[in-house]
């Protein structure tokens, strides 16, 4: 098996739930909540403050896979920095 | 007679009457009293025994007291109690003693039928529709609860009422002798005649009931008078009018409310004014200096008012100039009615003007408006000093012609100030604006984002002018005066369409363009196939709207308000073109700046006469006399042309139409049209696919299919099942499309 170059790298590659989200799937902050064990509102306040991008602008917040991902690829690349 | 006894009270009756019906019960209490006295006993257990016995007695001779007759007929014991009183009751009250009054049981069963048989009706009409109770009635009529109950006691609403014994004392005290409840049958009350305002907005479709309300409280709804103060109105009366008052309200703009500028005018000044514009209207020639004005006026009546108001304002800013005003008041439409105090329009004679005037009408206007100001101030000075002149050579004096002399050459000094024609205006004064000139694709997809406007009211309305003016060339300012009858119609009221779909309009002169340019005589205007369509799509929407009571195939057809077929729109306001200018990418940015809604006509010509005809080359020949019929143009011919060579041919005339204007208002039909019209090179020609691919594609189609259904999570699946299947069903997709590429 080839290694794949660093910067090909899948950062998702050590969340298997995460990384099993296609880009098209659309959550619920109740889906989030459940598949990644945090609290609803604490999804609620990610779209709130615009950390992830959410498909309506107020309430009943919908969030696409790849915005998802995204958003926890940025997160934890903050993490890192800061570490 | 006290009708609520103390048990002291009654004791001493008792005790005390020997001699009543009663006799031998007393005699037995007093005994039984003085027995207890004498063994010791407490007050309270006399009293209970005393009762006790009494209502043995009492049922023995059959008679109860009020309150226990009440309870036995399950009748609270007020309403017993007055029942009781009542006159077909009251033989059954015994007189017991001097404040007791007791009850024949054998009434019990008769008052509980008379009781029950009264509440009910009571109920019955107090909850029907179509009764009301004397006290609602009472206000409706304007009159005080008194005087209705002293008229329904007369008789004069006999006809109309239904009485229900009381049952229980009247709370009002001032009506105590009253015996019945009275209920009045509104229909008949009213007669169908009255009705509210609520009521009756139910009744049109033409105004909505929060607008009828507005209308009530600007007292402009008729009332009868001896209706008022009441919400009730003549129903007939307020449906008659309503179209006219909608009418009469819908005209009252902004502009018509406050003053113009004529009324800013001193009386001669209007005088004057008002001189000039009576002899142009009835095709007064003023000719003087080589100057002559033309007899016609197309368009009177708004012509004239175009001139009304340009001569005012320009006065009003002279006015405003010598009295030292700078601000344009008039023109404002926030303070149009406060009037400067320093404005006195005395200090301006019209005869008396100079040049140094001038300059308070250049400071702040274009060269452009000026130049506009001179075409209507020219004949107008002209006109004064042609007849001041006429007086001048008849009078006798020489002063009243060194007079004329004088003031013509003020005035002439004055208008020499102007601009009189455009070439003396430098370009860079008045900005050209750049015309757009699109293709049929373009023209649709502009319709797209029309009918995509979401800030519109009426998307429809404003796709269909856009469609109309494209295909037919009607001229902005002529759509609010088109009417539906324009167009030639069929019995259903909807455009009437021939063999091979063409419709027809016959705009007629009055309403074109300075009143020259109608639809061709014979001809007419060709409306092509998908316009008649969308014409038609917007009229079933317009004789939804409009009501049944008015007429279909009558009226303006872009009116203000559907339900008002005879109010024309002042002035369309093409704010939906402002606000598509962003999305026209295909434009240059010059272009998209100046997009302009006569864009579609300018379009349509362009379209007919860039348009080469594959079909019959002969037809490219005919292309300019048809684009101009079709425009409305004077067709432009050379002598020749005019007076040697006959007229297109109806037939030639609609196949160059057809070639060029007649396309499918859809994207995709628009292709294979142009393709097959030859205007078009195929760029990607549809292919067959091979049959192998046909089974890959149904499998992908499946595939896709099942993952749109669980986009968004099952109710019967956790979140892990969900993203494990969609997962699945993803790599299912991936080996599919690599087998394929593979194959292929």
């Amino acid at each position: 098996m080839s290694i794949p170059p660093a910067n090909q790298s899948n950062p998702l590659k050590n969340y298997p739930i995460i990384d099993e989200l296609d880009d098209d799937i659309i959550l619920t902050v109740k889906n989030i909540s459940k598949l990644i064990k945090v609290h609803e509102e604490t999804v609620r306040r990610w779209c709130r403050n615009g950390y992830v991008k959410t498909l309506s602008p107020f309430g009943a917040y919908k969030i696409r896979g790849i915005d998802f991902k995204n958003f926890v690829i940025q997160w934890y690349d903050i993490k890192d920095k800061h570490r | 007679m006290t009708l609520n006894s103390t048990p002291h009270i009654l004791l001493h009756t008792l005790i005390t009457n020997h001699f009543n019906y009663c006799f031998s019960f007393c005699c037995i209490m007093c005994v039984l009293c003085l027995c207890m006295f004498l063994v010791g006993k407490d007050h309270n257990d006399y009293y209970t025994l005393v009762l006790e016995r009494r209502e043995q007695i009492m049922i023995k001779q059959q008679v109860l007291t009020r309150r226990q007759a009440a309870f036995r007929s399950e009748i609270f014991p007020n309403q017993f109690n007055y029942l009781i009183q009542q006159e077909p009751f009251s033989s059954y009250l015994i007189k017991d003693g001097e404040h007791e009054w007791l009850v024949n049981s054998e009434v019990i069963p008769i008052i509980k039928d008379y009781y029950t048989t009264h509440n009910h009706s009571f109920h019955y009409y107090n909850a029907h529709p179509d009764y009301l109770i004397a006290y609602q009635v009472a206000p409706i009529l304007n009159k005080t609860n008194m005087e209705l109950l002293s008229e329904i006691q007369k008789g004069t609403w006999d006809d109309m009422i239904v009485k229900v014994p009381r049952l229980a004392p009247p709370k009002v005290s001032y009506i105590a002798a009253e015996k019945f409840h009275y209920f009045f049958l509104k229909s008949e009350l009213f007669k169908n005649q009255y009705n509210t305002i609520e009521q009756i907005a139910l009744k049109t479709t033409l105004i909505s009931r929060t607008r009828l309300q507005e209308y009530r409280n600007l007292g402009l709804l008729p009332q009868p008078d001896h209706l008022k103060g009441t919400n009730l109105y003549n129903e007939k009366e307020i449906l008659e009018i309503l179209p006219k008052l909608k009418m009469e309200f819908k005209k009252q703009t902004p502009d018509s409310k406050n003053h113009n500028a004529f009324d800013l005018l001193s009386s001669e000044q209007q005088q004057l004014i008002t001189k000039y514009l009576k002899y142009r209207e009835n095709s007064g020639v003023t000719e003087y200096e080589g100057y002559r004005s033309s007899p016609s006026i197309a368009n009177k009546k708004k012509t004239l008012e175009t001139m009304k108001s340009k001569l005012s304002s320009t006065f009003i800013l002279i006015i405003s100039g010598r009295c030292g005003i700078e601000e344009d008041f008039h023109k404002n439409p926030l303070n149009r009615n406060k009037v400067p105090a320093a404005f006195n329009p005395e200090v301006f004679d019209v005869l008396n003007i100079s040049k140094d005037d001038y300059a308070f009408l250049a400071s702040n206007r274009a060269p452009m408006t000026l130049h506009q100001i001179y075409h209507k101030l020219r004949p107008f000075y002209y006109f004064l000093l042609e007849n001041f002149e006429e007086e001048a050579i008849e009078s006798d004096d020489l002063k009243d012609f060194r007079d004329f002399r004088r003031i013509a050459l003020r005035v002439k000094k004055f208008l020499q100030q102007f601009p009189h024609t455009i070439n003396e205006i430098n370009q860079s004064d008045y900005e050209q604006k750049t015309k757009s000139f699109l293709t049929r694709e373009q023209m649709i997809l502009i319709k797209q984002y029309i009918l995509e406007d979401v800030r519109t009211i009426d998307p429809i309305k404003n796709a269909t002018m856009w469609q109309v003016s494209c295909t037919i060339g009607v001229r902005p300012e002529e759509l609010p005066q088109l009417k539906i009858n324009h167009f030639k119609l069929n019995a259903e009221g909807f455009i009437d369409q021939d063999e091979n779909g063409w419709g027809n309009l016959m705009l007629p002169a009055p309403i074109s363009k300075k009143g020259n340019s109608p639809s061709h005589r014979d001809f007419h205007t060709p409306v092509p196939k998908s316009t008649v369509n969308q014409l038609n799509q917007y009229l079933t929407r317009l004789y939804k709207r409009q009501g049944e009571n008015n007429p279909r195939g009558q009226g303006y057809l872009f009116r203000p308000d559907y339900t008002l077929p005879n109010l024309q729109t002042k002035r369309i306001r093409f704010r939906f073109i402002e606000r598509l200018r962003k999305r026209l990418d295909f434009l240059e940015e010059n272009q998209r700046k100046d997009f302009i809604f006569k864009a579609s006509r300018h379009s349509l010509n362009n379209t007919i006469m860039r348009t080469f005809i594959t079909e019959d080359h002969s037809l490219n020949e005919a292309k300019r006399t048809a684009s101009d019929h079709q425009l409305r143009h004077k067709p432009t011919k050379t002598v020749g042309e005019e007076y040697y060579l006959d007229d297109i041919t109806k037939e030639q005339y609609y196949q160059v139409l057809d070639a060029t204007i007649n396309f499918p208002w859809d994207l995709e039909k628009l292709v294979l049209w142009e393709i097959e019209k030859g205007y078009r090179i195929s760029v990607n020609p549809i292919q067959k696919e091979p049959e192998e691919n046909v089974e890959f594609q149904q499998q992908l189609r499946r595939i896709e299919e099942q993952l749109d259904v669980i986009v968004e999570k099952p109710k019967h699946m956790t979140e892990l099942q969900w993203t494990k299947q969609r997962h699945m069903l993803l790599e299912q997709k991936n080996m599919i499309l690599s087998q394929k590429r593979g194959g292929g």
